[in-house]
């Protein structure tokens, strides 16, 4: 086939199946290497008695690992534990699906000091990624204390 | 005080995902301006629309995000993938991007993309196991550079 029958369009806003189909093509180039994807989401909610939603923590577990994308506790909430107790929830999750390490990212103005005092410790960082504000990469090993750490 | 219950959700449904993704986004605005998101996505097709290749990234805070990008293995090696990154490129410079942010792993395209001018930021070993997870950054040359 020659080039020119081919080309390339850009898409603001690219449909459902366009997008499927780049997802497609990628995920057989990586099962090649890693076999078939794993990934399961892990998620948990913090309700008040009345049901409404007051934090939350969504992850999810894939190839031996917890990846925590979105922890939020409701102002009104903060600095009781909850944020703690959801993360605790998610590493316990985890672990009970066979994970032994967890990663994350999290920016300056939210909560490494959070991350860092339970046990993650930083793998990277963007410095100044907008408004003076950094993106920070963490890592923790989940392995109980009577196995190797090698997170 | 309220009550509260941690209550644990093993298949969240949509509508909680979407309250917490909402909520923490409104946390962050207090912090930083609107972070102004957006898709965008460069599609390589044939001539019967057949997809061949793709950059699939959003635009926000004045980066461009890079989530996937794939090229089909029987065009590989003749530049798709470099066209892709650039069309995406321009497409996230017009709308004011100074930097690109992606992550790939070890077996996927670290080698391309430090050739296209990106730097490693951060590096998890053995996710996935046996392999790498690099996070890698671009700042946008200025219009006046030729290597960009």
């Amino acid at each position: 086939m020659a080039e020119g029958d081919r080309g390339i369009t850009v898409d603001a806003s690219p449909s459902h199946e366009d997008l499927a189909g780049v997802e497609r093509g990628l995920g057989d180039y990586n099962r090649r290497f890693i076999g078939p994807p794993d990934r399961r989401p892990l998620s948990f909610v913090l309700r008040d008695a009345g049901g409404v939603v007051r934090g939350g923590l969504i992850g999810d577990t894939a190839r031996g690992w917890l990846h925590v994308d979105e922890l939020w506790v409701d102002e009104s909430l903060r600095g009781r534990g909850w944020g703690s107790r959801l993360l605790a929830a998610a590493e316990r999750g985890a672990r009970e699906r066979g994970c032994r390490r967890a990663y994350l990212d999290t920016a300056t103005f939210q909560a490494p000091g959070f991350y860092e005092k339970h046990g993650y410790r930083e793998v990277g960082r963007i410095a100044d990624f907008h408004s003076g504000f950094d993106i920070v990469y963490l890592i923790k090993s989940l392995a109980p204390p009577d196995e190797p750490r090698d997170g | 005080m309220v009550e509260l219950s941690l209550d644990i959700v093993d298949d969240p449904s949509d509508a909680d995902i979407g309250l917490v993704r909402e909520r923490l986004n409104a946390y962050n605005a207090g912090f930083v301006p609107d972070s102004g998101y957006r898709p965008l996505a460069v599609f390589l097709r044939d001539a019967d629309g057949r997809m061949l290749g793709g950059l699939v990234a959003s635009t926000y805070w004045e980066w461009l995000h890079i989530d996937l990008l794939w090229v089909d293995d029987a065009l590989r090696g003749a530049g798709w993938g470099s066209r892709l990154l650039a069309a995406g490129k321009e497409a996230a410079r017009a709308r004011g991007c100074r930097a690109a942010v992606l992550s790939t792993l070890s077996f996927q395209a670290p080698d391309f993309y430090r050739a296209h001018g990106y730097v490693v930021a951060g590096e998890i070993p053995d996710l996935p196991p046996g392999h790498r997870r690099l996070y890698m950054t671009k700042v946008f040359a200025s219009d006046r550079d030729p290597r960009s």
